[in-house]
C-alpha cells in the first residue's frame, strides 16, 4: 500500500486535460500541388479541449475527439496555365507509293512533314499566386481528430526553480480524419468565385485585345477564362467538394494538422503536479518571540520557518477502474 | 461517483509525525518560560534571561534555518503567589491508528477492537510545574533578592516538577452538512470522540477535568484539521483553481477503513 | 505572356516566310547540294550541305532562319559547314521565322540557284496559318488567280471543351489561270496548298472583323456577374 493514493475520474481528467492546452495559436504553411495547378494553405488552429476522453487500464488513454478551433484559413491558388500549341496539322502525308523509298519506316499517308504551329503564350503564362480567404467558411468545416496518448509521471523543475512530480500525457498517436465541409450557404461559392475573377482579370492581362481573347478561347474550347479557369482547377458544381479534395488529397491538410498537434502535444505543459519534497508545513514568517530555543536567536522581530518537506519517492501513475491513480511514499 | 479521491495511509501519518518532531520540535514543546538572572563579573545581578525549562530535553532541528525548540506558553497565576509560574507541556511521542487498529494496544477501559470508520489515537504527555520556594509562599521579605523578585515576571526556576500521562482515545469522523450564506454548501468536518482513557491517573475527577480537555483539542483542531490538509492536498495536486465538496451520497466520506483516511471531492474545473 | 508575334501577324507571303507558314520543296536527284537560308531583317545567310542519295535514312530536314536543321549531321565541310543526309525524294521543310526568311538551294559547285523559295514551283507545297478573324485577299502574284479568304470570328458562345480545337487544313491547288472558290477558315486553321505553277502565294487582311454586336453585350452582363 502507498503512503498516498489520489485519483481522477475521467470527467475531471478531461476538465484538467482542456485546461492544460489553453488554446494556443498554432500556425501552419502548406503547399501542394494539381496538374497545372499551385496550392498553398495558410491556416491558424487552436485547440479547444478533448471532447472525449476513455481510460484504457495501463497508461494510456484515448482521445477520442479533440476538438479544435480554426481562427484562420487562407488557400493559396497558382495557376500554370498550359502553353497550347496551336495550328499544328500534317502538311504532308507520305505518298501511298514510292519505289525507290521501299524501306522506309512509313506507311503510306502517314504524316511525313507536319506544320510546326506556333504557342499561344511565351515564357510561363503563370497566374497568381492569388489568395481565397475562407474564414466565413470556417465554421462549416468539420475536423475530427482522435488519439492515443500515454501517460507518466517525472520530476522535473518549473520555471520558478522548484521541483514537482509531474504527470504529463504524451501522444503516441493521433488521428486526423480527413476535413469535411458541409453546405457553406452559398458562401464558399461567393469566395471562390470572386477568386477566379481576380485570376481571370490577371490573364486578361496578357491578351490585349478582346478578338485575341476570343482567338484564345476558341483554342480553349471554353466561353468564358472563368470557365476555362474553372476547369483548370477542376471545380465543378460542388464547390464544397472541390475544397475538400484540395485541402484533404492536394495539400494533406490532415497530415500538416497531424504533426501541427502531435509536436504541440508533446510540448504541452503537465496535467497535475505534486510538489517534491512534499511539504507538510509550508514555509512561513513567524514572530520570533512566540516561540524559544532556537540555535541562534534571529535579530529581527519575525524570523522565516522554513517548510518541513519529505521526498516523494515511488510515484506512479495508472489508469484502472476508470480512474486515473497517483500514487507514491514519503521517503522518511 | 466522486470526481477526486485521496487517501493516505496511517503509518504515512505516523512517519509524518515523526519526522516532524524532529524537524519542526516546538509544534511538540510547550513551554511557559522561566528567567534566570544574569551576573556581571564581579557576581553582581545586572539583568534577567529567559530560561526554557522543560522536562524531557529538546534536540535542535536537524533543517537549515531558524527552527525554534519551543511554542511560546504564557505562565499562569495561582492566588496568593505574588508571581507568575512557568510550566511545559511535552508531547514525547503520539500515534494514530485508523481500523482496523494495528498499531496502538488500546487499554482494557477503551473496546477493542476498534469498530469500523474509527480511529484511535494515543499520546505520552508530560506536564513540568514549578516548585514554589517556602520562602516565597509565605510572603517573608528576603533582604535584597526579594526586592527584586517582586517585580519578576515570572518565577526563577531551573528545574520542574514533572510528571508524564498517557492518554488513550477512539472516535470517528462527523461531517455537517451546512449553508454558510449564498448558497455556498460547507461540509463542516468534526469528530465523535468514542471514548477517552488518561492511564493511572487519580482522581477521577481529575482525570474527567483532563480528559475535557484532550477532547476539546481533538475535536476542534487535531483531527479536522487532518482531513482539512488532505483534501487541499487532493486539490492542489491538480494543479489547478478549483472548487471541492465532499462527495454526497456516500455512507462514510471521509472514511477511515484499511489503515486508510479517505476521502472523495466533487470537483469544479474552472 | 500571349505569343503576339504571331497574333500580330495579319499576312502570309510564300516569298516571306513568317512563323505561320512554310513550304516544302522535294530533291528527287542524288547528288550534293547547297542550301542558304536567309533572314530577311538581318540579311544573315546560313548555308549547310545536304548530300542525297538512295540509302540515306532522313526522309527530310527541317530548316529555318532561327535554328540549326533538325537531324543530326554527319561531318563538316573544310570550312565548317554542317553536312547532311537525305533520301533521294525526300523533302527540305522550310519553316517561317519571326524576322521572315527564304531559302534557296544549289547543285553543289554551282552558282545558279535550281530553286528559290521566292518562287514556289510544281510540286512544293506551301502552309499557313492565320490567327486575325477578317477578310483576306488570297491570290498567286505571279499567276493572277486570286480569292476572297475568311477568317471567322470564333464566337465564344460557341466554344465547347468537348469539341476538337483544331479543324482539318483546307487544301488547295495552284492552277493556271484558275481563282479559288471563296474560303473560310477558323482562326488557326491550316491553309495547304500544293503548287502546280510558279506561285509567290500572298495573303493580304483587308477588313477586320471584331465579332458580333451581340457579343459585347454577352460578355458585359458576365463581367457583371464577375465573370470574364
Amino acid at each position: 500500500m502507498s503512503d498516498v493514493t489520489f485519483s481522477v475520474n475521467e470527467s475531471t481528467f478531461k476538465a484538467v486535460f482542456n485546461k492544460a492546452y489553453p488554446g494556443k495559436k498554432l500556425n501552419f504553411n502548406e503547399s501542394g500541388s494539381k496538374v497545372l495547378v499551385w496550392l498553398g494553405v495558410e491556416g491558424e488552429i487552436h485547440i479547444e479541449g478533448a471532447g472525449g476522453i476513455e481510460f484504457e487500464d495501463g497508461n494510456t488513454f484515448l482521445l477520442k475527439e479533440l476538438e479544435i478551433g480554426w481562427d484562420k484559413l487562407i488557400l493559396r491558388l497558382g495557376l500554370d496555365v498550359p502553353n497550347v500549341e496551336i495550328g499544328k496539322f500534317c502538311l504532308l502525308r507520305m505518298p501511298r507509293s514510292i519505289p525507290f523509298w521501299g524501306d522506309a519506316p512509313f506507311l503510306g499517308d502517314e504524316c511525313l512533314v507536319e506544320f510546326p504551329g506556333v504557342t499561344l503564350f511565351t515564357g510561363k503564362p503563370d497566374i497568381g499566386p492569388f489568395k481565397l480567404n475562407l474564414n466565413a467558411i470556417i465554421p462549416y468545416i468539420v475536423t475530427e481528430i482522435g488519439g492515443r496518448y500515454f501517460i507518466y509521471i517525472n520530476k522535473e523543475k518549473d520555471s520558478s526553480g522548484k521541483f514537482y512530480q509531474m504527470v504529463h500525457a504524451k501522444p503516441t498517436a493521433v488521428d486526423v480524419d480527413p476535413i469535411s465541409i458541409s453546405d457553406t450557404m452559398g458562401k464558399l461559392p461567393a469566395i471562390i468565385q470572386g477568386g477566379i475573377y481576380y485570376a481571370a482579370s490577371q490573364m486578361i492581362k496578357y491578351i490585349p485585345q478582346t478578338w485575341m481573347v476570343d482567338v484564345v478561347l476558341s483554342f480553349l474550347g471554353f466561353p468564358t477564362l472563368t470557365a476555362f479557369l474553372l476547369d483548370l482547377l477542376d471545380i465543378h458544381d460542388d464547390v464544397e467538394d472541390w475544397l475538400m479534395d484540395v485541402l484533404n488529397v492536394s495539400i494533406g491538410i490532415d497530415n500538416v494538422l497531424y504533426q501541427l498537434i502531435f509536436q504541440e502535444m508533446l510540448e504541452s505543459k503537465e496535467l497535475f503536479k505534486i510538489e517534491d519534497p512534499y511539504p507538510f508545513i509550508d514555509a512561513k514568517t513567524l514572530d520570533v518571540s512566540d516561540f524559544g530555543g532556537y540555535k541562534t536567536t534571529p535579530a529581527g522581530s519575525t524570523f522565516e520557518l522554513p517548510a518541513i518537506t519529505a521526498p516523494v519517492t515511488d510515484a506512479a501513475v495508472e489508469f484502472a477502474e476508470d480512474n486515473m491513480f497517483i500514487r507514491f511514499n514519503f521517503g522518511i | 461517483m466522486s470526481d477526486v479521491y485521496g487517501a493516505i495511509s496511517d503509518d504515512a501519518i505516523q512517519r509524518i509525525i515523526n519526522d516532524t518532531h524532529v524537524k519542526a520540535p516546538f509544534l511538540f514543546n510547550y513551554v511557559a518560560p522561566s528567567i534566570r538572572f544574569v551576573q556581571d563579573d564581579a557576581g553582581r545581578l545586572v539583568d534577567t534571561e529567559e530560561l526554557w525549562v522543560t522536562c524531557s530535553p529538546v534536540e535542535d532541528s536537524p533543517l537549515d534555518g531558524e527552527v525554534p525548540r519551543f511554542t511560546r506558553m504564557q505562565p499562569f497565576s495561582l492566588p496568593g503567589i505574588p508571581v507568575k509560574l512557568p510550566y511545559c507541556i511535552q508531547i514525547i511521542d503520539a500515534a494514530l491508528d485508523f481500523h482496523p487498529g494495528n498499531i496502538i494496544a488500546l487499554p482494557p477501559e477503551l473496546p477493542s477492537p476498534l469498530s469500523e470508520q474509527n480511529f484511535s489515537m494515543s499520546a505520552m504527555v508530560q506536564f513540568g510545574m514549578a516548585c514554589i520556594p517556602d520562602k516565597l509562599s509565605a510572603l517573608q521579605p528576603i533582604p535584597n533578592l526579594a526586592k527584586h523578585v517582586w517585580r519578576l515576571p515570572v518565577l526563577p526556576v531551573t528545574e520542574l516538577v514533572c510528571f508524564t500521562l498517557n492518554v488513550f482515545a477512539f472516535g470517528r469522523v462527523t461531517v455537517t452538512p451546512e449553508n454558510i450564506g449564498a448558497g455556498i454548501p460547507f461540509d463542516r468536518i468534526g469528530l465523535a470522540v468514542g471514548g477517552i482513557e488518561i492511564v493511572d491517573i487519580e482522581p477521577r475527577g481529575l482525570e474527567n477535568v483532563v480528559e475535557c480537555y484532550l477532547i476539546a483539542m481533538l475535536k476542534s483542531y487535531v483531527l479536522p484539521k487532518l482531513i482539512l490538509s488532505l483534501e487541499d492536498q487532493v486539490v492542489k495536486s491538480l494543479g489547478l483553481t478549483v472548487t471541492s465538496k465532499l462527495t454526497a451520497g456516500l455512507p462514510d466520506n471521509p472514511a477511515i477503513e484499511e489503515n486508510e483516511l479517505r476521502i472523495w471531492l466533487d470537483v469544479k474545473v474552472i | 505572356m500571349l505569343n503576339l508575334n504571331i497574333f500580330s501577324i495579319t499576312g502570309v507571303d510564300s516569298a516571306l516566310l513568317q512563323n505561320n507558314a512554310s513550304v516544302i520543296h522535294q530533291i528527287k536527284d542524288a547528288g550534293e547540294f547547297w542550301i542558304a537560308i536567309y533572314n530577311a531583317a538581318s540579311q544573315i545567310e546560313k548555308r549547310l550541305v545536304v548530300q542525297v542519295d538512295e540509302q540515306a535514312k532522313s526522309f527530310i530536314i527541317n530548316i529555318t532562319a532561327d535554328d540549326l536543321p533538325t537531324g543530326k549531321a554527319c561531318c563538316c565541310t573544310e570550312n565548317g559547314i554542317l553536312v547532311y543526309t537525305l533520301r533521294s525524294g525526300g523533302f527540305v521543310h522550310l519553316k517561317g521565322s519571326e524576322d521572315g526568311c527564304f531559302a534557296m538551294l544549289y547543285k553543289a559547285g554551282s552558282e545558279d540557284a535550281i530553286w528559290d523559295s521566292r518562287k514556289l514551283d510544281a510540286g512544293d507545297f506551301f502552309a499557313f496559318m492565320l490567327l486575325r478573324p477578317g477578310k483576306y485577299s488570297f491570290s498567286n502574284r505571279i499567276s493572277g488567280a486570286e480569292c476572297l479568304l475568311t477568317v471567322a470570328y470564333p464566337d465564344p458562345r460557341q466554344n465547347s471543351k468537348a469539341e476538337g480545337k483544331e479543324a482539318e487544313p483546307v487544301r488547295l491547288r495552284t492552277e493556271y489561270d484558275a481563282n479559288w472558290e471563296p474560303l473560310t477558315i477558323k482562326p488557326g486553321q491550316g491553309v495547304v496548298v500544293e503548287v502546280n505553277n510558279p506561285s509567290r502565294l500572298y495573303c493580304d487582311l483587308r477588313e477586320v472583323d471584331d465579332g458580333p454586336e451581340d457579343l459585347i453585350a454577352w460578355k458585359n452582363e458576365l463581367k457583371r456577374n464577375n465573370i470574364l
